[in-house]
C-alpha cells in the first residue's frame, strides 16, 4: 500500500488542539472512545498506559506530548486511534490519543504538498505531506516515523509480545 | 483390909525385902489416907509378883472408895455453899448407892427451903401473891407453913391498911375482937394493938374534924378542936386545922366589918393588909367593891353637875359590873344632853343639818325609846324652822323670778313663826304697789305714749324712782319729737335738715346718727346725680360701639360661611382620595398574588428546560456514538479497498447525519441553557417584585387611613366653622340688642337725674369731685367702657364711686364697696 501515490488515497483526519492532522487509513485499525487506561510504571510521560483491546494489551501514546505539546485533556470527543506501526520490520498495534477524530477523507496526491522545511513546530520527519482542504492544511503524518526512534523502545518492548501472538 | 492381900503375897512369893517394901508402901498409903491424901497410890515398880498384885489391889480399892467420896464431897460442898445441885444420876453400888439416895433426898428437901426463900423474898418486897405450895417433910414442912402464915397476916394487915386509906375503919371492931377481946394474937403481938391504936387515933381525928365542920356550918367560928386528945402528927394536924380556922376567920371578920360599913353607906378605905391566896382574892374583891362604890360617888358628882346644866363632866373611872353599867348609862345621858345642847347651838347658828341624823334615830322612828318625847320635840322644832326657811327662800326665789304676787301661807306656821311670815308678806305688798305703777307707765311708754307719768305720791326711794321714770319719759318725748321733725323734712326732700338741740348720752348719739344719715343721703344723692350723667353719656358710647360690633359680626358670619363651603369641598376630595387609595390597595394586593403565581410558573419552566437540556445531551451522545460507528465503518470500508467503496459512502452519509444531529442537539442545548438563564432571571425579578408590591399595598393602605382621618378632621373643622358662624351671628344680634339696651340706659339715666332733682342737696354735684378723687383706686369696680368720654367734667374718678351693672330690665345702682367708703369717707364727712 505504500505505492498508491497515483490513486487518490484515503486518510483519517483528527485534531490535536486546533490543527487538523491526517494519517493513512491503511494504518488505522479502528477508533475507540477514550475511557480509562491502566497506568504502567517506569514508562515515559507520553505513554499514558495500556488498554485492553479485546484481550490484547495495547499501549496508548499521547501524541501531543510526543509532539512537545501540552498533555491531552479528556473530553467527550477524546478518542483513541488504533494504528498498526511497522517498527524495524515488526508490526506493532499502538493507540494514539487525539483530541477528536474528524472523518475519513479522500485526497488526490495533487493537493498534497511536500512537508515544509522550516516553519513548523514538528520535526518534519514525522510529516509525509501537507494536504490542502477547504483552504486549510491537513498535516499528514507518517505514522511509522512518528513512533520510530529509540524512544519507543519501551513501547516496542511493551507491545512486542502481543504483537507476536497477534502476528 | 488393905494390908491383907499385899502381906499375903509378900509372904508367899518374896523375900523379906519385898515384904518390907510392901509394908512401907502400905504404911505410906495408910498414912496418906489418914492425912486425907486420897490420891496417893502404891508404887508398883518397887515390888514384883504377889506383892505387886497386892499393891495393885490396894490401889484399885482406893480408887473404888475415893470416887463416891469425891462425888459426896463435891455435893456436900455445894450444898454447904447454898448451891442446890442436881440429883446424882451416876450408878453406885451397895452402900455407895444408899449414900447417893440420901444425898438426893437431901437435895429435894432443900428445894422446899428454896421455895420458902423465894416466897420470903417476894414478901420482903411486899409481893404477897405467892404461897409455898410444895409438899415437904419435917422441918421443911414447918418452915413452909410458917412462911404461909406470915404471908396471911401480912395480907390481912395490907387489906386493913387499904381500907383505912379508903377511910374505912370498920376493921377496928374485928381487930379488937382478936383472941377473944385480947386485941392481940400473942403476948408479944404489938402489931395488932398498934393497928388498933392507929385506927382509934384516926377515928378521933375524924370525929374532931366533923365537929369543926359542923360548928363552921353553924357559924360557930370560934369552935376549935381539943389538941390534947391527940398526939404527934395527929396533934400537928389538928393544930394546923385550928390555925387554918383562925386564918380564915380573921379576914372573914374584916370582910364582914367592911360589908357592914358599906351596907350603911359608909365607904371605907381600901384594905391594905397583906393576905395570902384566896384571902387576898377576897381582899381584892372587897377593894374592887370599894372601887365600885367610889364609882357611885363619881356618878353622884357627875349627876350633881348635870343637875345644874354642867355637861362637861363624864364618869371617867373604870368600874366593874353594875358600876360600869351605871357609869355607862350616866355617860350616855350626858352624851344625849350634850348632843341636844350641840344641836340647839347649831340651830342658833342656823344649821339644821342635824335633823336627818335625828330622824334616823331608833331605826327611823325618830326616837330613842317609846317614851322619848325629847327627840320628836327637837325634830318638830327643826322642821318648823326649816319650813319657815324654805318658805322665805321660796319667796325670795319668786321675787328673783319676778313673781311678785307669790305669798307664804301663814296658816302653816304657828306662834311667832306665823308673825315672821306675815311680816314678810306685808313687806312684799308694800314694795309691789310702786312697782306696778312703774310697770304701767313703762308699758304705756312701750306703746309709744311718752306722755304717761307717775302721778301718785311716794316717799324715799320710791319717790326717786318716780322722778327718774318721769324724766326718762320727758327725754324720750323730746327726742322723738325732734327726730320726727328732721325726718319729716328729709322726707320732703330737704337732706340738709339737722337736729340742733343738745342731748345727753345715747340721745346724743341718736342725734348724731340722724344728722350723719342726712349727710350720707345728701352725699349719696349728689354722687348718684353725677353717676347718672356718666351713665347717660357712657350708654350712648356703648350704643355706637355695639352697632360697629354688629356690623363686624355680620361680615365675620359671611366669611365663616365661605370657609365652611370650602371645607365641605375639601372633605369630598379627601373622601375620593380615600376611595382611590382603597381601590389601589386592592389592586396591589391582587398584583402581588399574581406575581407570586408568575414566579411559581417561571420556576416550573426552568425545571422543564433543564429536563429538556438533559434529554438533548442524550441525543448528542447518541449522535457522537453514531459518528464514531460511522467512522469505524468508513475505516473498515477503506481497509476493504474497492469492495468497501459503497459501504464507505453509506458510512460517510451516516457520519454526516450523525454530525448534523450532533450539531442540532448542541444548538438546542445551548438555546435551552440560555432560556433557563432568562427564566431564572425572570423568576428572580418576579420574587423581588412581590415584596415591592406588598409594600406598595401597605403604603396605599396607610394613605387610605390617613385620608379617613383627614376626612373626619375636615368634618370637625367644618362643624367648628359652622359653630363659629352661629356664634358670630349671635354676637351680631347680641351687639344689636346691646345697642338698643344702652340707648334705653341713657334714657333711664336721664330720668334718674330728673328724679334726684327732687332733693334739696348741699351742692350740685361738683363738690363731691374731691371725694371721688380719693377713691380712684376703686375704679376697677366701674364697668363702663368709655371712661375717657363719659363725663363732660372728665372725671373717671366720679364713675369709680359707683358701679353700674347693665341688665336688660333696667338699672341697679349700688353704692360703692363699703370698705373703700369707710376707709376714706369718714374724714371727708367731718368737713360737712
Amino acid at each position: 500500500m505504500d505505492d498508491n501515490t497515483v490513486e487518490a488515497a484515503q486518510y483519517l483526519t483528527f485534531k490535536l488542539e486546533d490543527e487538523v492532522y491526517a494519517t493513512d487509513i491503511s494504518r488505522v485499525r479502528e477508533v475507540l472512545e477514550y475511557s480509562r487506561v491502566t497506568k504502567v510504571p517506569r514508562t515515559p510521560d507520553y505513554m499514558r498506559g495500556v488498554i485492553n483491546l479485546r484481550g490484547r494489551v495495547v499501549p496508548v501514546i499521547d501524541l501531543k506530548l510526543r509532539f512537545g505539546m501540552s498533555r491531552t485533556e479528556q473530553t467527550v470527543n477524546t478518542c483513541v486511534i488504533i494504528v498498526e506501526v511497522n517498527l524495524e520490520g515488526e508490526s506493532i498495534i499502538i493507540g494514539a490519543l487525539a483530541d477528536s477524530v474528524q472523518e475519513v477523507i479522500e485526497m488526490d496526491p495533487s493537493v498534497i504538498e511536500p512537508p515544509p522545511r522550516i516553519g513548523t513546530k514538528l520535526n518534519t520527519d514525522f510529516i509525509s505531506g501537507m494536504g490542502k482542504r477547504d483552504e486549510r492544511f491537513v498535516i499528514i503524518l507518517d505514522i511509522n516515523k512518528v513512533f520510530s526512534g529509540e524512544r519507543l523502545d519501551m513501547v516496542k518492548a511493551t507491545a512486542a509480545e502481543p504483537d507476536m501472538t497477534g502476528a | 483390909m488393905k494390908s491383907n492381900p499385899s502381906t499375903k503375897r509378900a509372904t508367899n512369893r518374896q523375900s523379906g525385902s519385898d515384904q518390907q517394901v510392901l509394908m512401907s508402901e502400905i504404911l505410906r498409903l495408910s498414912d496418906a489416907a489418914k492425912a486425907g491424901r486420897l490420891s496417893e497410890r502404891a508404887d508398883l515398880s518397887k515390888v514384883d509378883g504377889e506383892s505387886r498384885e497386892l499393891l495393885d489391889g490396894v490401889n484399885q480399892m482406893l480408887d473404888a472408895f475415893v470416887r463416891p467420896l469425891k462425888v459426896v464431897n463435891e455435893y456436900v460442898g455445894r450444898i454447904s455453899k447454898g448451891e442446890i445441885p442436881d440429883m446424882i444420876t451416876d450408878n453406885f453400888l451397895g452402900d455407895f448407892n444408899e449414900i447417893k439416895n440420901s444425898l438426893n433426898q437431901c437435895t429435894g428437901s432443900l428445894g422446899g427451903l428454896i421455895e420458902s426463900s423465894e416466897v420470903l423474898k417476894r414478901l420482903a418486897v411486899n409481893d404477897h401473891t405467892r404461897r409455898v405450895d410444895g409438899k415437904y417433910l419435917g422441918i421443911f414442912a414447918d418452915v413452909s407453913k410458917a412462911v404461909n402464915d406470915v404471908r396471911e397476916r401480912l395480907v390481912h394487915l395490907r387489906d386493913t391498911a387499904q381500907n383505912i386509906s379508903n377511910g374505912d375503919l370498920s376493921d377496928l371492931e374485928q381487930y379488937k375482937k382478936i383472941s377473944e377481946g385480947a386485941g392481940r394474937r400473942s403476948e408479944n403481938d404489938q402489931l395488932v394493938p398498934a393497928f388498933i391504936r392507929m385506927m382509934e387515933a384516926i377515928q378521933q381525928m375524924v370525929d374532931d374534924a366533923s365537929m369543926l365542920s359542923k360548928a363552921a356550918s353553924d357559924g360557930k367560928l370560934s369552935t376549935r378542936a381539943d389538941i390534947s386528945k391527940h398526939h404527934g402528927d395527929f396533934a400537928r394536924i389538928l393544930v394546923g386545922v385550928n390555925d387554918t380556922l383562925d386564918s380564915v376567920v380573921g379576914p372573914l371578920n374584916i370582910a364582914a366589918k367592911y360589908v357592914d360599913r358599906i351596907s350603911k353607906g359608909d365607904i371605907p378605905e381600901k384594905i391594905t393588909d397583906n393576905y395570902n391566896g384566896d384571902f387576898n382574892e377576897i381582899k381584892n374583891n372587897l377593894n374592887q367593891c370599894i372601887d365600885g362604890l367610889a364609882g357611885l360617888v363619881e356618878n353622884n358628882i357627875v349627876l350633881q353637875h348635870m343637875a345644874v346644866n354642867d355637861y362637861t363632866h363624864r364618869v371617867e373611872g373604870k368600874y366593874q359590873g353594875i358600876f360600869a353599867e351605871v357609869a355607862e348609862a350616866i355617860n350616855q345621858v350626858q352624851e344625849r344632853i350634850q348632843h341636844i345642847q350641840n344641836t340647839a347651838q347649831n340651830i342658833s347658828n342656823g344649821d339644821l343639818s342635824d335633823l336627818d341624823q335625828y330622824r334616823k334615830l331608833g331605826n327611823g322612828t325618830g326616837r330613842r325609846s317609846e317614851n322619848d318625847k325629847l327627840v320628836p320635840a327637837l325634830i318638830r322644832m327643826m322642821e318648823a324652822i326649816q319650813q319657815m326657811g324654805s318658805d322665805v327662800n321660796m319667796l325670795s326665789r319668786a321675787a328673783v323670778e319676778g313673781k311678785l304676787s307669790t305669798r307664804v301661807d301663814a296658816s302653816k306656821h304657828q306662834g311667832d313663826f306665823r308673825k315672821i311670815v306675815q311680816g314678810v308678806d306685808d313687806t312684799l305688798d308694800a314694795v309691789i304697789g310702786p312697782l306696778q305703777e312703774v310697770s304701767k307707765v313703762m308699758s304705756k311708754m312701750m306703746e309709744g305714749d311718752f306722755s304717761a307719768r307717775i302721778m301718785a305720791d311716794y316717799q324715799g326711794d320710791f319717790d326717786l324712782l318716780k322722778k327718774a321714770i318721769n324724766s326718762v319719759g320727758e327725754s324720750l318725748r323730746k327726742t322723738v319729737e325732734d327726730v320726727g321733725t328732721v325726718l319729716t323734712e328729709m322726707a320732703n326732700g330737704d337732706l340738709t335738715a339737722k337736729i340742733a338741740a343738745d342731748y345727753k348720752g345715747d340721745f346724743s348719739s341718736i342725734k348724731n346718727s340722724i344728722n350723719q344719715l342726712g349727710q350720707a343721703l345728701d352725699r349719696v344723692m349728689i354722687e348718684i346725680s353725677g353717676s347718672a350723667e356718666n351713665v347717660a353719656s357712657g350708654s350712648q358710647q356703648l350704643s355706637s360701639t355695639s352697632e360697629q360690633m354688629s356690623q363686624g359680626a355680620t361680615e365675620q358670619a359671611s366669611a365663616a360661611e365661605e370657609a365652611s363651603s370650602s371645607m365641605e369641598e375639601m372633605v369630598s376630595n379627601i373622601k375620593q382620595n380615600a376611595d382611590n387609595a382603597h381601590q389601589t390597595e386592592s389592586i396591589a394586593t391582587r398584583s402581588s398574588q399574581d406575581a407570586k403565581i408568575g414566579g411559581e410558573s417561571v420556576k416550573q419552566t426552568v425545571e422543564a428546560m433543564k429536563k429538556i437540556a438533559n434529554k438533548i445531551s442524550i441525543i448528542e451522545e447518541i449522535a457522537r456514538q453514531t459518528n464514531l460507528l460511522a467512522l469505524n465503518a468508513a475505516i473498515e470500508a477503506a481497509r476493504a479497498g474497492d469492495h468497501g467503496k459503497g459501504f464507505a459512502v453509506v458510512a460517510s452519509e451516516v457520519r454526516k447525519l450523525a454530525e448534523r444531529s450532533q450539531a442540532a442537539a448542541g444548538e438546542i442545548n445551548q438555546l435551552a441553557g440560555s432560556s433557563v438563564e432568562i427564566a431564572e432571571k425572570a423568576g428572580e425579578m418576579l420574587s423581588k417584585l412581590v415584596p415591592d408590591i406588598q409594600k406598595t399595598a401597605e403604603l396605599v393602605q396607610e394613605i387610605s387611613g390617613a385620608s379617613a382621618e383627614q376626612s373626619t378632621g375636615a368634618n370637625q373643622i367644618n362643624k367648628a366653622i359652622q359653630q363659629l358662624d352661629q356664634v358670630i351671628q349671635q354676637n351680631a344680634s347680641a351687639s344689636e340688642e346691646m345697642s338698643a339696651t344702652s340707648e334705653e340706659l341713657a334714657g333711664q339715666a336721664e330720668a334718674m337725674k330728673e328724679a334726684i332733682g327732687f332733693f334739696k342737696l348741699s351742692s350740685n354735684g361738683r363738690q363731691v369731685k374731691g371725694i371721688a378723687e380719693r377713691h380712684a383706686q376703686s375704679a376697677k369696680a366701674a364697668h363702663m367702657t368709655n371712661k375717657a368720654t363719659a363725663s363732660p367734667k372728665g372725671s373717671p374718678l366720679k364713675e369709680a364711686r359707683s358701679s353700674i351693672v347693665t341688665k336688660p330690665n333696667g338699672h341697679i345702682i349700688s353704692l360703692d364697696d363699703e370698705h373703700a367708703y369707710n376707709g376714706n369717707g369718714d374724714a371727708e364727712f367731718e368737713k360737712y
